[in-house]
């Protein structure tokens, strides 16, 4: 079953602005080509759409046992070509030593949220939502409801448990099977996805 | 003649109010101090937005005079990792 992640930056957080327009920080969190398309300006957002991606791919190797704690500049995007015109949605591969994972970026007015998966396949597959960000219980929650709605079950047999890494899972308790989900929020922001 | 463990022991306490004060600035709700254990996970125990972490390594390469590489940070979980690489790298 492959793993799947996501992450959600939001467009609107103060905090965010200042660190993503900052020299000293897009020099320790991006790699050497990274900077070199960030100053070349040719795509907006491009360090919040790059740290995106880097952290669905961190939050998969995390479930994967191969990394505990997120280093960014140790994760290299390669952005899919697109044109100018059709930047709502991007394509892109995240090398990590010998790893790879594959993620799709959705850009929005007040928010970039990249879903990824270490199979390539797999990503049309993945179900995602973004809501407002109450609490975490809630945004636990929203998405058991939501994944009982895709697949017409009921939500009282459905749990989310952690692994001994910490990253979520969800566990459908009538037919004992787990399933890959994985969470994110920032500022007013929650992301979830489940596959 | 100086005690050498007592000079050991006030720079690692320095080290850790001074780390304390960068983590600080990037804490939400400062009063979660109160509940932390006493070498708390950054992002789990103090709720630091993991945006953040870069920050905060900026913050104690420029406080201290060090620099953190890569993969060093990816070995930093706790408020005590944070103080032990600080004195692996001044020394």
């Amino acid at each position: 079953m492959p793993f799947i992640g996501n992450d959600i930056v939001s467009l609107n957080c103060p905090e965010n602005q200042i660190s993503f327009s900052n020299n000293a920080y897009l020099q320790k969190a991006f790699t050497t080509n990274e900077l070199l398309e960030i100053n070349s300006c040719k795509i907006n957002y491009l360090p919040q759409i790059y740290w995106t991606c880097k952290e669905s791919a961190y939050k998969i190797l995390v479930k994967k046992g191969l990394t505990k704690q997120f280093s960014p500049a140790l994760y290299s995007v390669d952005l899919e070509y697109i044109s100018e015109n059709n930047l709502s949605v991007i394509n892109s591969k995240i090398q990590y030593k010998d790893q790879i994972v594959f993620a799709q970026t959705a850009i929005q007015p007040n928010y970039i949220h990249t879903i990824a998966a270490d199979e390539q396949s797999a990503l049309s597959a993945i179900k995602s939502n973004v809501i407002k960000y109450v609490g975490s219980a809630e945004m636990y929650d929203a998405l058991i409801v939501d994944f009982a709605q895709y697949f017409g079950i009921d939500a009282t047999f459905l749990q989310i448990e952690k692994d001994k890494n910490q990253a979520p899972f969800l566990i459908n308790g009538k037919l004992k099977t787990r399933h890959e989900i994985s969470f994110s929020h920032d500022g007013e922001f929650a992301a979830f996805v489940f596959l | 003649m100086p005690d050498i463990k007592e000079n050991i022991k006030t720079t690692v306490m320095e080290t850790k109010i001074k780390v304390k004060e960068i983590l600080n600035k990037y804490i939400f709700d400062k009063s979660i101090w109160d509940t932390a254990p006493e070498n708390p996970n950054i992002i789990k125990d103090l709720k630091i937005n993991s945006a953040r972490i870069v920050d905060i390594v900026l913050d104690i390469e420029d406080q201290f005079d060090i620099e953190i590489d890569d993969e060093s940070l990816e070995n930093i979980f706790t408020l005590n990792d944070i103080i032990d690489i600080i004195a692996k790298k001044q020394a």
